[in-house]
């Protein structure tokens, strides 16, 4: 599993750790650099006094030089070594330290003498030497006399087993110094980086927390880093959401529960009456067992209804359908109940409004919205079916509004939510609770939407508009 | 003993208040919640069997007016809502019994019988008075081992002042606990109740238990020393 933590531990660490070497590296190639070029002016100074003491004479190179001057270069200390030739002749001087040994012969000139690492052949160790070319100066004698220059080459060699143990001394500190500098920065990212992530681990712990029992928690939004606040509001909006989904299915499973559960018991206790009481059984009893039985069959029908219609597996048949027409012989199914409770009823449409769709759905849509609004409007209220059809028959649809004095504005968001009900009782055994939510999957089925908008006078406004032939069910 | 049944259900209304006439009680029916709760208020009623999810005022609403107004009477919720949560809802806002639906009716009569025993410091479903026996749960009454035909009223009427034995139970609190809202409060009924069972008990040999303290009321016991009490 990637961890922010870990990963940030090692990125940092790896940043820090290249930066600490190759400052390491930088620092020991510079002083590197620095000794070398003090160990060379140290040899050509050498090299330079050996030049000094080397004149000619008479066409030869003589080399006037006393190991007393740098002792080094005497045979009991044996630490530096000079040979002086002529150029393109023999060895003329060597110093006393090289005994009867050869030094190689490289040179460059005064100005850029050769450098180079050998072996010395005293003892055989590590040296450096340094080669150049020079012409002596001319013996006092001859100066003047015209004689033909000579040139002679000098190599000065010296032991560099103290260069080498300072290096490895500074190499040994340096890295030592790093390899401190990069525990130091592990720590330090360590300690940064942890109270940095608590935010962030608290938000994992907290929505490790979180489950379908506790959807009412929230995320704090205040005090979180400025990073993780738009996180924890889209959680939060989340949460609200899927909190809201969740009490809906608790209350539909709650609802289903006590609209199956109420009938089995009407059931169950006239049965067991009938049982212990044999008396009361008869054709009043059985008259009423089949009402129960019929019921909840219709109930059970209108929740497959519901259920195919959720799935997209609803049938849809298109046909031409005349609006208006089929509004009223929906309403003529409701008159008695609307003459009962002196109902005022308007439709207003145009004449003709014919349209491709499906009659059996629309039927349905329609039949439940009206249901509704003869069953909720107060006695004496009015009702106003409204319908419209564009040219061709491309959208229609219709409006059923009625006074319901009884709705808030909360209600309005649960009319669609199955098995709802304003009156938790569910007083009446005619309505399941579930007619808006079949009407509006129904309406979904043929491509339309439902919606409900109360005004503010109280009216509720059941609004269905469908774009003619569109359709999202499939047959089945 | 007089129930109170308020149930929005009209098939479970009927064959519940039904089943418990049968058992021996007086039953009122409501069909609401405020219906109920006016009931439940004005009347002395030893259980009252309350539905949770009720037209116009829902069963617990009811049942906080109820001991609101400092009702004890006893109530056995029934209600499809089963769930911990309602259960734990309705016992801590004063009901004494929860009954999920659907229920066994004999479960059911058993828990108002149970209700009642406990209404009376019953803690026993036998009640028994020198040679007189009566079973609560078998509504049965016998004397030394013989069986006393009694109808369920007459029954009723018995075990109510047996479930208030020693103490003097007047015409009016009788009226309230044994018939329903249907008997006619200007009736000589309980009188005419309270002679045909002294006749029955005497017939089947029992002493006289049921004594009249002119003035008070009834008062069953062996001995003839009573006090003037209410239940209710």
């Amino acid at each position: 599993m990637h961890s922010i933590e870990r990963r940030l531990t090692v990125g940092l660490g790896a940043v820090f750790s290249g930066l600490v070497l190759a400052g390491a590296l930088a620092l020991y190639l510079s002083m590197r650099d620095v000794l070398h070029d003090q160990f060379d002016a140290g040899l050509r100074v050498k090299a330079l006094v050996v030049i000094t003491a080397t004149e000619q004479q008479g066409g030869k190179i003589d080399v006037d030089f006393s190991d007393r001057f740098l002792r080094e270069f005497d045979d009991d200390v044996a630490t530096a070594f000079f040979q002086v030739w002529q150029v393109g002749g023999p060895s003329v001087e060597r110093s006393d330290s090289l005994r009867r040994r050869e030094l190689p012969q490289r040179f460059g000139t005064m100005k850029k003498p050769a450098f180079w690492n050998l072996r010395l052949p005293s003892r055989d160790r590590a040296g450096r030497a340094i080669g150049i070319k020079f012409r002596p100066r001319f013996d006092e004698d001859d100066e003047g006399s015209g004689r033909a220059a000579v040139d002679a080459v000098v190599v000065v060699a010296a032991e560099r087993g103290d260069l080498d143990e300072l290096l490895r001394q500074v190499g040994g500190f340096l890295g030592a110094g790093g390899f401190a500098l990069l525990l130091a920065a592990w720590l330090a990212v360590r300690v940064v980086l942890r109270p940095g992530l608590r935010p962030l681990r608290r938000l994992a712990d907290q929505a490790a927390s979180i489950d379908a029992r506790n959807l009412g928690q929230r995320f704090p939004e205040a005090d979180v880093p400025a990073e993780l606040q738009p996180i924890c509001e889209r959680l939060n909006a989340l949460l609200g959401r899927l909190e809201t989904s969740f009490q809906r299915e608790r209350r539909f499973s709650a609802d289903l529960a006590h609209e199956l559960l109420t009938p089995l018991a009407e059931l169950r206790t006239l049965e067991e009456s009938a049982v212990k009481w044999p008396d009361t059984a008869g054709p009043e009893m059985f008259r009423e067992t089949l009402d129960i039985t019929l019921r909840m069959e219709a109930l059970v029908l209108r929740l497959l209804e519901l259920a195919r219609a959720e799935h997209g597996r609803l049938a849809v048949t298109l046909a031409p359908v005349e609006l208006g027409t089929l509004l009223r012989e929906i309403w003529s199914a409701h008159e008695s109940r609307t003459r009962e409770k002196s109902l005022e009823i308007t439709f207003n449409g145009p004449q003709s409004s014919p349209l491709q769709s499906d009659a059996v759905v629309l039927r349905v849509i329609a039949g439940n919205l009206i249901a509704n609004a003869v069953e909720y409007t107060p006695a004496g209220g009015a009702v106003r079916v409204d319908w419209w059809v564009t040219a061709a028959g491309a959208q229609f649809g219709f409006e059923v509004t009625n006074p319901a004095p009884q709705l808030s504005e909360s209600d309005v968001t649960q009319l669609f939510d199955r098995f709802w009900r304003k009156d938790a009782a569910r007083t009446g055994t005619q309505h399941s609770g579930l007619g808006l939510a079949v009407a509006r999957e129904f309406a979904r089925a043929l491509g339309g939407e439902l919606e409900a908008k109360l005004r503010a006078d109280g009216v509720l406004a059941l609004r269905f508009a469908c774009a003619g032939k569109g359709s999202r069910a499939s047959p089945v | 003993m007089r129930v109170l049944y308020v149930e929005d259900s009209a098939s479970l209304r009927r064959s519940v208040a039904e089943a418990l006439r049968r058992s021996g009680y007086a039953v009122d029916v409501a069909e609401d919640g405020e219906e109920g709760a006016a009931l439940a208020l004005a009347e002395p009623y030893d259980v009252v069997v309350l539905d949770l999810m009720l037209p116009k005022l829902d069963g617990l609403a009811l049942l906080h007016r109820l001991r609101a107004a400092s009702k004890t009477t006893p109530v056995l919720m029934l209600t499809a809502r089963t769930a911990v949560s309602d259960r734990v809802a309705g016992l801590n806002g004063g009901a004494d019994d929860y009954l999920g639906k659907p229920f066994a009716l004999e479960e059911l009569l058993a828990r108002v019988q149970a209700l009642v025993r406990r209404r009376y410091g019953q803690t026993v479903a036998t009640i028994e008075l020198g040679p007189l026996r009566i079973d609560t749960v078998a509504k049965w009454v016998g004397c030394r081992g013989r069986a006393v035909d009694l109808k369920p009223r007459e029954y009723a009427l018995l075990e109510y002042l047996a479930l208030r034995r020693e103490a003097v139970v007047t015409r009016s609190e009788i009226e309230a606990h044994i018939y329903d809202d249907l008997a006619n409060p200007m009736s000589n009924v309980v009188d005419s109740a309270i002679c045909i069972l002294r006749r029955k008990l005497t017939d089947a040999g029992v002493p006289p238990v049921i004594h009249t303290r002119r003035g008070w009321g009834y008062c069953l016991t062996l001995h003839d020393v009573c006090t003037p009490s209410s239940a209710d």
